[in-house]
């Protein structure tokens, strides 16, 4: 599998769950989570671009998983012990990496069940998965499981002496110990033994490639795994694993997919970053869901561009609120105003106030605008000056949310200007660009939506 | 044109559990303007009081006087909500009690109450709609 399928694989995963995830307020299972952690993690180490990413996933993360969420996932379950467990495990470390839920009760509920649940593994620690769980608690939050991390070094060393480990144990066993300091003989035990399965590897190429990434991922921090030979035996195999299968565990493949870029050269990295512009939905266009329902990440319709762009607001200056219904309910043409009424289900407010020109703030609430330029704003010295007060007067309302419909392609350096402003004001605004392919979609919906109120009024006409 | 809001609102009212509002739910040192003060940075469509101070009834052994809150906003998918409750946080300093809340965006809320979240099931206790925006 070449690194650039893995990358389009990734994203045309991530553009579908990402939306569903943010969606639907049913806490994901285990496949699921892993992927979003993992995914997390990925968006971490490009940093650069999508940092909006970061932000989203840290709001998914801590919202309330319902409080009986957990109180469902016994990991000692004869049926679904492997997956409760490997839940566990990826919560501990999303808690671990964003924080605990916002809302007290959720956290609560939280650790009592994890709490419940870690002792009920602490008296089978031999069952399957138990080690994991154990592990991923001492690992990501050892404050919050102190009676787990006092007693499990014991428990650990007779891990070890029952031999038969896979890489992905050692490696969480690692983990774990890297929270105590006066665990170094029990750490070079299990250093060697996974020491020894990078040299002498086995199981099918498959497998291997998500311990290799893994590796190469997650345990980097360990000196003797990041240097020199071992360093040199993680990297060609994972590259020789993943040159040889077809498909890669469709939940591990954002960690994959991170050990390409990783290890890539320059060259290599921008090719995948490239691949992730142009495929990725980008955050703010989600949260754009909240205002326009219809809004899908795979629509790239262009047939509706020329018509989109010929739409033009006609409101004038100081035009009063009546005026402005009025010109709604008698419609003279079409104009954004109309459009975006009809859309978010709103009905204009008063916006003269701030209106100059061709420029229309549509005040959808109290500290929520979308700004309408219906000209084109060039490169040029002055020009998009107007637009620039105007936004920067709407970021003195706290936490203003300004939408700016970006028509015409306005020149990146006028908008730019304006974002700086945003993200050093005190008032905490944020200032979001509707750009052209959202605008061709909001006009495309409303096309139809105008279709359909004509075609269910043809038989009353007749 | 009916807004979200207004639909949003047809529908609590139509649940079982939607009771009106009583100035008693909140206690001595915590007013209705206090709360939606402290919660008008967040231009809230709805805001809705649930738990024991509604039902009178507690889950938690823990607690006794907490208020828990949902503020539904659009503006939740675009903040990040680590700082939307540290504002929240700061605008509540001077109020004793202790105040949990959710902040939750339209269509987050929505799948809330048709789905079988936490939420959804303590609203079944008991809940009343503090604000709805108001329509233009």
């Amino acid at each position: 599998m070449k690194p650039t399928d893995l990358a389009n694989y990734w994203i045309a995963k991530h553009n579908k769950h990402y939306s569903k995830y943010l969606m639907n307020y049913k806490e994901p299972r285990y496949d699921l989570k892993t992927f979003f952690l993992y995914s997390y993690h990925f968006f971490k180490t490009l940093k650069e671009g999508w940092g909006d990413y970061l932000v989203g996933y840290s709001n998914l993360f801590r919202r309330d998983p319902a409080d009986d969420y957990y109180k469902y996932r016994d990991p000692t379950d004869e049926e679904r012990g492997r997956q409760n467990s490997l839940e566990w495990v990826a919560a501990f470390e999303i808690f671990a990496e964003v924080g605990f839920p916002h809302n007290e009760s959720a956290t609560d509920d939280f650790l009592k069940y994890s709490r419940m649940f870690l002792e009920k593994a602490k008296r089978s620690p031999s069952l399957e998965w138990m080690d994991f769980i154990l592990c991923s608690a001492v690992a990501n939050l050892p404050a919050q499981y102190d009676v787990i991390k006092k007693w499990l070094p014991s428990q650990l060393e007779k891990y070890l002496k029952k031999g038969d480990l896979s890489p992905h144990q050692l490696m969480i066993y690692l983990k774990a110990l890297s929270r105590y300091e006066d665990q170094k003989e029990l750490r070079n035990q299990t250093l060697s033994k996974l020491i020894e399965w990078i040299t002498n590897p086995d199981g099918t190429f498959e497998r291997q490639v998500n311990i290799w990434a893994r590796l190469i991922t997650r345990m980097q921090w360990i000196p003797e795994l990041s240097n020199g030979e071992v360093k040199r035996i993680i990297v060609d195999n994972f590259v020789r694993s993943l040159s040889v299968v077809y498909s890669v565990e469709w939940s591990n493949s954002p960690m994959v997919l991170e050990a390409c870029y990783l290890i890539a050269n320059n060259e290599k990295k921008k090719e995948i970053e490239q691949i992730l512009a142009s495929g990725l939905a980008p955050a703010s266009f989600i949260g754009l869901r909240e205002l326009f329902d219809f809004l899908i990440s795979e629509d790239e319709a262009l047939e509706v561009q020329e018509a989109a762009r010929k739409v033009k607001e006609k409101c004038k200056g100081s035009i009063s609120q009546k005026e402005c219904r009025d010109c709604m309910t008698n419609k003279k043409g079409d104009c954004w105003i109309r459009i975006l009424s009809k859309l978010t289900h709103t009905e204009p407010k008063l916006h003269s106030g701030y209106e100059i020109a061709d420029k229309v703030i549509y005040s959808l609430q109290q500290g929520i605008y979308i700004v309408v330029k219906a000209e084109e704003i060039p490169k040029q010295v002055g020009e998009g000056d107007i637009l620039y007060r105007q936004c920067v007067s709407l970021f003195s309302v706290d936490h203003a949310l300004v939408l700016y419909l970006n028509l015409f392609d306005t020149a990146p350096i006028v908008i730019e200007e304006i974002k700086k402003v945003a993200s050093t004001s005190k008032t905490n605004p944020v200032f979001e660009i509707i750009d052209q392919k959202y605008v061709r979609q909001i006009y495309r919906e409303y096309i139809k939506l105008e279709q359909a109120e004509k075609d269910s009024n043809k038989p009353e006409q007749q | 044109m009916i807004s979200r809001t207004e639909s949003l609102v047809n529908m609590l009212r139509a649940m079982q559990s939607c009771v009106e509002f009583c100035p008693d739910m909140l206690p001595d040192d915590v007013s209705l303007s206090t709360i939606l003060d402290a919660l008008r940075f967040l231009s809230p469509m709805i805001v809705i009081l649930y738990g024991s101070a509604v039902s009178h009834r507690k889950f938690s052994s823990k607690r006794t006087s907490d208020l828990d809150i949902v503020c539904v906003s659009i503006k939740a998918a675009f903040w990040s909500l680590e700082q939307l409750h540290k504002k929240i946080r700061e605008n509540f300093r001077d109020v004793n009690v202790e105040i949990d809340m959710s902040i939750i965006s339209y269509n987050g809320f929505l799948s809330i109450v048709k789905g079988r979240s936490s939420l959804s099931k303590s609203l079944n206790h008991g809940f009343s709609i503090l604000y709805q925006e108001e329509k233009a």
